[in-house]
């Protein structure tokens, strides 16, 4: 893939706070209709990267660009709406309806509300669409932060463990839910997630980050996840001798 | 966007309880504080004997409350939107930051100034039901007609809704620094409270917005006791140092939030 191709291309980000160096200048890039998987261990730079790209911090160093347009750093907001994301677990007003938030987020990006209830519909949340969002169960919870991000169609989905907490049932619903949605609208995802199966069965590709930095890139197509697979295993093995240090 | 944001602002307000118990607390204790001056006869020539004295006296009870309201409201205004994660939600939309700011401060604005005119409503109304208004009387003696009395009120009302300002700028600053809402109210209400009693220490206490703000019900006060209400300088430099305030308190608000890396 030339990076002119690529929906999103990131080049050398970092981030810094204060002494400690979250990100040290990863680069990669998502293809139109490519599902990338976002993997590494807690606090390896996963989160900070996606809290980058969805411009809630600024980054210490590097350059994303979408569509082959520049994203970070920009006054400007028009782009954001080429990106739905759902960063860390999805977060609407507690008091308000499952429809009502879905709502204020589709004013803000101009979508007309039969577009809200064919998500809400989509989701399978038209019956509960009515209750209080801080009445909702983990799944219903992810399953309207799903529709959020894909109310609008963008090109690229940033999704950020959006299994999470929840039981094998609700993640399969989750897990349908992102394949079908993604394949109905053609878009890129960014897929964060702790979970290896998941990953292997959602994503044509896989980063593994630790440290803040990118250790593997690699095609899940054939054989890949077993590449991916061993990899945790070598930071398994290294992380328990570290800790078996005095 | 900034419209639909304030509307957005004005929506998550009407969902919630707590503002509805805090505007019973408000217009609660108000109208028995101005009931029970309406009602206790005058032990000397310092109690309510007039109405626009009692209308004064009673938005001055009503501003000490308000002023608490706006602190907690402003405070909240930021720091609940970290606290349950939703300025992330905002965030990642089309939303410019600066807009949210200013939708953010121009409904607490617009907050403080309707429950302002409710409490003056509030007052109006117990004032009619009680001594009626009136021209303002002593021992037979017209001090002040109502025609004339009646614009120094609207000016003091207009005055004080300006006093406002700064403040509401001030308590949606303290809240960009918490992401747990009862911290950053307490903290802005401490501050508040600092503030006022450092204004009252030192000799540059009239350059802190909070010095001005109960000024102009005082002088309404007065004026229902008899004495004239004019414009002068306190008034001005009031009013000057409380648009500063707003607009420096403003812009720190803004350009925080504009550079500031939103928690996680």
């Amino acid at each position: 893939m030339s990076p002119s191709e690529a929906i999103l291309r990131v080049e050398a980000l970092s981030k810094r706070f204060g002494r400690f160096e979250a990100l040290r200048g990863i680069s990669f890039s998502i293809a139109p209709g490519e599902t990338l998987g976002f993997l590494g261990r807690n606090g390896a730079g996963k989160s900070t990267a996606i809290r980058i790209l969805c411009n809630l911090i600024r980054p210490s160093g590097g350059a994303a660009w979408l569509r082959g347009q520049p994203i970070l750093g920009l006054r400007t907001v028009a782009h954001r709406r080429l990106i739905g994301a759902v960063v860390e677990a999805p977060r609407f007003y507690p008091q308000l309806s499952g429809r009502r938030n879905l709502g204020l987020v589709a004013r803000l990006l101009g979508v007309a509300p039969e577009r809200v209830e064919a998500l809400l519909a989509r989701v399978d949340l038209l019956a509960r669409a009515d209750v209080a969002f801080g009445q909702y169960s983990m799944g219903m919870k992810q399953r309207l932060g799903l529709a959020a991000a894909f109310l609008h169609e963008p090109p690229l989905v940033i999704l950020d463990e959006p299994t999470a907490g929840l039981d094998p049932v609700g993640q399969r619903q989750i897990r349908d839910l992102i394949r079908g949605l993604a394949r109905e609208s053609g878009v890129s995802t960014l897929l964060c997630s702790h979970q290896l199966d998941e990953v292997g069965e959602l994503c044509d590709r896989a980063l593994v980050v630790e440290q803040g930095a990118l250790i593997l890139e690699q095609s899940l197509a054939g054989g890949g996840m077993s590449a991916v697979e061993a990899c945790f295993r070598e930071l398994a093995v290294a992380g328990a001798a570290r800790e078996a240090q005095p | 966007m900034i419209r639909e944001l304030m509307r957005q602002e004005g929506l998550k307000l009407v969902t919630q309880r707590y503002p509805y118990l805090l505007l019973v607390a408000l217009l609660g204790l108000q109208m028995a504080r101005m009931l029970a001056l309406a009602l206790t006869p005058p032990q000397t020539v310092l109690d309510v004997v007039s109405a626009p004295q009692l209308w004064a006296d009673g938005m001055a009870w009503a501003l000490r409350l308000l002023v608490f309201i706006v602190l907690v409201q402003g405070a909240m205004a930021f720091a609940q939107e970290f606290a349950l994660g939703t300025a992330k939600t905002v965030l990642v939309l089309p939303v410019r930051r600066r807009d949210w700011c200013l939708a953010k401060l121009a409904a607490l604005v617009l907050l403080a100034w309707g429950l302002l005119a409710v409490a003056a409503l509030l007052g109006a109304g117990i004032v009619a039901l009680t001594l009626g208004w009136g021209d303002v009387v002593r021992e037979g003696l017209v001090l002040r007609s109502r025609a004339e009395y009646a614009p120094a009120l609207l000016l003091g009302l207009a005055l004080t809704a300006l006093q406002l300002l700064p403040l509401c700028a001030f308590a949606l600053l303290v809240g960009l620094f918490f992401t747990n809402s009862g911290a950053a109210v307490g903290v802005a209400v401490l501050l508040g409270v600092l503030l006022e009693s450092a204004a009252g220490l030192f000799g540059s206490g009239r350059y802190v917005f909070l010095y001005h703000l109960h000024r102009p019900l005082a002088l309404l006060e007065q004026l229902g006791k008899g004495l004239p209400f004019s414009w002068h300088d306190a008034l001005t430099q009031g009013l000057a140092v409380a648009l500063a305030w707003f607009v420096v308190l403003g812009a720190a608000a803004w350009l925080h939030l504009e550079r500031m890396d939103i928690p996680g």
